[in-house]
């Protein structure tokens, strides 16, 4: 699975607004809210478990990256919003260093479908996403320029590249 | 104390758990191996994963049911993989 199987493109925000953990997770669910992918009604609702799943244990892994994520039962496919704080914010990441990038995933309980495959079954696209995510995070340079990008089309741009690289090998 | 490197010991454990090592287990069994002073990897196959590197080891793509081989080097090696080994078996204080 790729980047541009699950990241919404609208939802890609080069300067979050957002100053704290819970309310970087409620702007990237709204982002996705306002991208047309959940209502208003179930964007609350999903931070809400997004936030309570962070609570149970940090998904900020170190070096400037975390990744909140959580299965719910209102999200139809996997989507992602992808957040960029200039200023960095707690996490409680593993390291004790602030955070700059967060990558929100969020996935039905029961995969069926994909935004790729178009409905087809395919084995967990939740594990699949999160394979391509740390496949990518794990190259430095990729977490430096995703920090550094100040713009959606630069960091769309980024994720493009990352797509081409794993289409070529 | 002092800088031996200790015996080496490798272990295969089972992942337990339902959700099998996905991200929070991930995080918490970083923190553990954090804990120890011996170079510490988990491999699956040909994926050798560095216990302290939560991104590595959330390329082991591990469900419930795999075997893992433990490998622990360094004076408390010994210490480590029991301390890991007891952790999968408790599902790394996983209910999922």
């Amino acid at each position: 699975m790729k980047f541009s199987d699950f990241v919404v493109a609208e939802a890609v925000i080069p300067e979050l607004s957002a100053t704290d953990r819970n309310a970087v997770i409620r702007e990237l669910v709204s982002a996705l809210a306002t991208a047309g992918r959940l209502s208003a009604e179930e964007s609350a609702e999903i931070s809400k478990a997004v936030i309570q799943r962070e609570n149970q244990g940090s998904t900020g892994f170190g070096k400037g990256v975390a990744v909140p994520h959580a299965k719910h039962p209102k999200v139809e496919t996997v989507i992602a919003a992808i957040g960029r704080s200039s200023a960095g914010v707690d996490f409680s990441a593993l390291d004790r260093a602030p955070v700059y990038t967060v990558i929100l995933l969020l996935s039905p309980p029961t995969q069926v479908k994909t935004e790729a495959s178009g409905g087809a079954h395919r084995p967990d696209p939740h594990l699949q996403a999160m394979e391509n995510i740390f496949t990518h995070l794990q190259r430095e340079n990729f977490r430096r320029f995703l920090r550094q990008a100040t713009t959606r089309e630069a960091i769309l741009d980024l994720l493009h590249e990352a797509d081409e690289m794993r289409d070529n090998g | 104390m002092g800088d031996e490197p200790g015996n080496a010991i490798e272990v295969e454990i089972e992942i337990v758990n339902d959700q099998g090592l996905h991200m929070r287990p991930v995080m918490r069994l970083t923190e553990l191996a954090m804990q120890f002073k011996s170079d510490i990897r988990l491999c699956k196959g040909d994926i050798i994963a560095d216990a302290r590197s939560p991104m590595e080891m959330m390329l082991l793509d591990a469900p419930k049911g795999t075997r893992l081989k433990l490998r622990a080097l360094g004076e408390d090696a010994k210490a480590a993989v029991e301390a890991i080994t007891e952790f999968a078996a408790r599902k790394f204080s996983d209910e999922g």
